[in-house]
This record gives structure tokens, sequence and C-alpha cells, in this order.
């Protein structure tokens, strides 16, 4: 269909969930076309529509649009997730850098060689309680409003409600000290069009397994 | 009161120990190991700098010598340290407008610099909340503490004009400026990569920019025959993939041979006034990595 816009991904969470999330919260319908192969990577790589040779890759409004912050600018734009100004998106940037960086260390856990994988578990139990969390706790406490910016939804609240559940995938207690989060994610979560996407049957993809890995490792080749 | 900053006085001495005037604030630490051995390593002009007085950021500061480039017709004061200029600006704002050799006027924004040299001055920075997130790069600016990279960037592209006219612009300067950073990451990673590592990964940038970055640009620029990436403006596209060509010049100086029209873009880029201000020496742009920039950089951020 021509209206919707076209993910172009394997069938994994890895960079392209963000994504997913922002669309879903946006309320904006979306088409997927999974890689499942090399040859499909190879396919859209010899058709010239991957500017880098790399997905994600989202077909929108007449473009083909790939690297994951240049795709996820043009959503929140769009969609008037990214404040309402240059002093707001400066805020919203520097929150949704920080969830990535996050986000970062978490997507490639389960890539980690299993003789260093309790260092790397303890290394992002420490930054998320130490470092991330607290930040994002005494933003919500500073000025105490809903959002975490302009006293309205925006990106940085779906990215980082996305990454909380992500947290709370890995150690629920994680969470525990974080009151102001809690209700952030309680707030976003009931949401019409998150919710949805939070429902069984939805695109939200599911946590990564071996099995997923493995399926990865094989179309990107690493 | 001198004609020149209103505070200080360049002592001229045929010595060559500086002589310590001080006139800074009274918390002031010198460091004036790491300046030695800096002198001993530096290639540029700035080694025969006459002695000395210290500057706000606590290195030492002087007229820069004649044969180092200057805008001539501007008082100005150069750090030999730091390499942080400081304008005579008589109505003490921040910018100050230089004619170009071509006539126009260009307004360069000019910016003070505190370097981190110890794990206490990074602590100092965190126990006082400065950081959103106990890291660095932080640029405070308009009334903001600004950290991560690409936050920063955002903002001061916006602020000047240099993210294109409207959206579809300002995607495709974010496509470029993300693809041309995927590779810059690799040249600011490069230093502290293990020895052997170090000439491997050197053939494996290459191969990147040549494989996929660089004709991706080429193709652009030969594309639409405009003088920028985007837009027929000057862009953060433009900057971002002209400091990554010329880091990576610095380490594979014919990188650019199989691509004729980024040779051309390069040197026209190079030639604004404001980048070739930046690109002289006794600029803040800052030299190529080298042991002491490693070692310092492990010895503030190692645990």
């Amino acid at each position: 269909m021509a209206g919707k816009p076209t993910l172009h991904y394997f069938n994994g969470r890895g960079r392209m969930e963000c994504i997913r999330w922002l669309l879903a919260a946006a309320g904006v319908e979306f088409e997927e076309k999974f890689i499942e192969k090399p040859e499909d990577l190879d396919k859209l790589k010899n058709d010239g529509s991957l500017m880098f040779q790399q997905v994600p890759m989202v077909e929108i409004d007449g473009m083909k649009l790939v690297q994951t912050r240049a795709i996820l600018n043009y959503i929140a734009t769009k969609y008037n997730l990214y404040g309402k100004d240059m002093k707001e998106r400066a805020l919203i940037d520097m929150y949704s850098e920080g969830v990535a960086d996050l986000g970062e260390m978490i997507m490639h856990f389960p890539l980690c060689p299993p003789a260093e994988k309790d260092a790397k578990l303890t290394l992002i139990r420490e930054k998320t309680t130490n470092r991330y969390l607290p930040a994002f706790e005494n933003v919500l406490k500073s000025h105490g409003q809903d959002y975490l910016v302009g006293n309205k939804l925006s990106r940085a609240d779906i990215h980082l409600v996305e990454l909380l559940y992500y947290v709370e995938e890995l150690d629920p207690s994680l969470l525990a000290n974080f009151p102001l989060l809690k209700a952030l994610k309680a707030r976003v979560s009931s949401l019409p069009a998150v919710k949805k996407f939070l429902q069984p049957g939805s695109q939200r993809k599911p946590p990564t397994d071996e099995k997923k890995i493995e399926e990865a490792r094989k179309v990107f080749k690493f | 009161m001198s004609r020149k900053t209103g505070a200080r006085q360049v002592m001229k001495t045929t010595e060559r120990e500086p002589q310590r005037q001080k006139v800074c604030p009274p918390n002031w630490l010198p460091n004036l190991s790491i300046l030695e051995e800096l002198k001993k390593n530096s290639s540029g002009g700035w080694k025969e700098c006459r002695p000395f007085v210290y500057c706000r950021v606590s290195h030492i500061l002087d007229t820069p010598p004649s044969h180092l480039a200057a805008p001539s017709r501007l008082n100005w004061l150069g750090c030999c340290f730091c390499r942080s200029l400081y304008l005579h600006c008589p109505s003490r704002e921040r910018g100050m407008p230089q004619g170009g050799p071509s006539g126009e006027l260009s307004l360069t924004t000019w910016f003070d610099e505190e370097f981190l040299e110890t794990k206490e001055q990074l602590q100092k920075l965190q126990d006082g909340n400065h950081l959103l997130f106990q890291q660095v790069p932080m640029v405070e600016i308009d009334g903001m503490k600004l950290v991560q990279t690409r936050s920063i960037l955002h903002y001061i592209a916006d602020k000047h004009h240099l993210f294109g006219k409207d959206l579809k612009e300002r995607t495709l300067i974010d496509m470029y400026v993300e693809g041309t950073l995927d590779l810059l990451e690799l040249l600011i990673m490069h230093p502290f990569l293990k020895p052997d590592d170090q000439q491997k990964e050197v053939a494996n940038m290459a191969q990147k920019a040549i494989i996929r970055y660089f004709p991706v640009f080429e193709k652009v620029l030969r594309g639409h025959g405009q003088r920028f990436l985007v837009g027929n403006q000057l862009s953060l596209a433009d900057i971002i993939l002209l400091q990554t060509i010329l880091a990576l010049e610095e380490k594979i100086p014919n990188i650019l041979s199989a691509f004729p029209h980024l040779q051309e873009y390069t040197v026209k880029i190079s030639n604004i006034p404001t980048i070739k201000k930046f690109l002289e020496p006794g600029s803040k742009k800052k030299p190529p990595p080298d042991d002491i920039y490693v070692r310092t950089v492990y010895n503030i951020f190692m645990p």
C-alpha cells in the first residue's frame, strides 16, 4: 500500500525496534519486509536501496531513509514528537542519546562471549542504577511534570519507556528505587496507541534469543 | 591598563625558560611537566613562543610569533599550550567580524576551552552535577550544559543555520552525517587499540571509506555539480565530512585518489574563510593523537 511506511530489517529487535516503537506510539501503521536470507539483503544492496549498504531502511514519503537516528529524527519531527523549539529539541536529543547509549549495551549483551557475560551484566546493572536511571528520575523530579520535556509527550518519553521495558526484562528489581520512572512507564503504556502495541499479536518483537542471533549472524554475516 | 586585553602585559625575554608572570586568579594550577613534554615533541612554530603570561584557563599566553598565521588587523593573544585564542574585542562581545580575502565579512564564533588533565577535574565536574550522564564532551552554551556529541552538534547546527532549509534537506544532512560519523568513530577509537591491531584497523578504515562511504558522496557531488553536499549551502554534513577526510588523509595520504569530485570538494570547503582559519597553525584545531594524548585519556577516564 502506497500510504504506509515500509520497514526493511530482519525479524527481530536489533536497531529497528526503537523505530517500530516510535511509529506505533505516533499511531502510524506500518508494513514490514523481513530480510530472512543473505540473498534478501544482497537484493536490497544491488537495487541501490541502501545508501551505505546497511539496514535499517525505511521507505517513507517517497524516500528510502537509512541510519537509525536520521529515521527517528524524521518520524519525530513529522509527528510532532520533537519539542516546540531548539532548546526543547536539545533536551530531547540529550535524553534520547543517553537512552541509546544504555540501549546499545543491552542490545549487544546477547552477543557477548559466555566468558565475559557476568562482567558485562554487572556493568550494565551498575550503569543502569548509578548513571542512567537516576539522571532521568531527577529530570522528572526537578519539574514534577508528567513527561520529560515541555510537559508534553515526546520521543524522549517513548525511547525511555521502551528502555525501561528492557531493563525490566533483565531484572525487575533494577526499577525499584525509581518511582517517577515507574509512573512514566505506566502513563505512557496506557496511551491507546502504545497499549495496542504492547498487546500480543502486535508488531513488537520478542526478546532476542539464541535462535534469533543465529539467524541474524547468517543474514548479516558477522 | 594595557591596550591589548585590558589586563595583561606581554613580557619579552631572551631566556629559554618561561618567565611566570601570574595574572590569573589564585586558584590557578600550572601543569609544567606536560608543557615541557609537548615542547619536546612539537613540530609547530609555537615552540618558539616568547614567554609568557597565563591565560584564564591556566595556560601560558603570549602574542604568537610572527611566522604563525594571524588575522593581522586584529589584536589577539594566542595560548601556546592549548592554542586558545583570546581576541581583543572593544565591545566585549564573543564574536568579532573579520574581513576575508574576498572582502566578505565572516563571523567566527569564538569559544573557550577548559581541558581535563586529571581525574580530579573530571570528578569535580561529576560531583558538581554539571554532567547529565557523568560524561564529557560537555558544552556550556546559551545557559545550558549540553552533553552527548550529537545533541551538541545538532544544537550548534540549528543555531547557525547549518541544517538545511526544510525537513527533507535536514533528513538528507542527518543521513550523511550519521554515515560519516560511523567512519569517524573508527578514527576516534584507533589510538586506543592494541598496537598490533592498529595497522590492521587502518586497512579496515581505508576499505570502508573507499567502498562504502566515499562513493556515496562522490556520486552526490557529481550528480548535482554544486559546491556543497545539500541544498547548495554549507551544512553540518560538509563539516563532518571534511573533518573525516582530513583525519583519514593523515593516516592514508592518497585515500581520495579515486575520487576527483571529493578532492575538489575538499579544497573548496577548506578555503571557506572560517574553515581556512581553523585549519591554520595556532587555531583550536587539535593535532593528531599521540602517546601523550592516549596517556592523558587513560589517566582521566580509567577507573
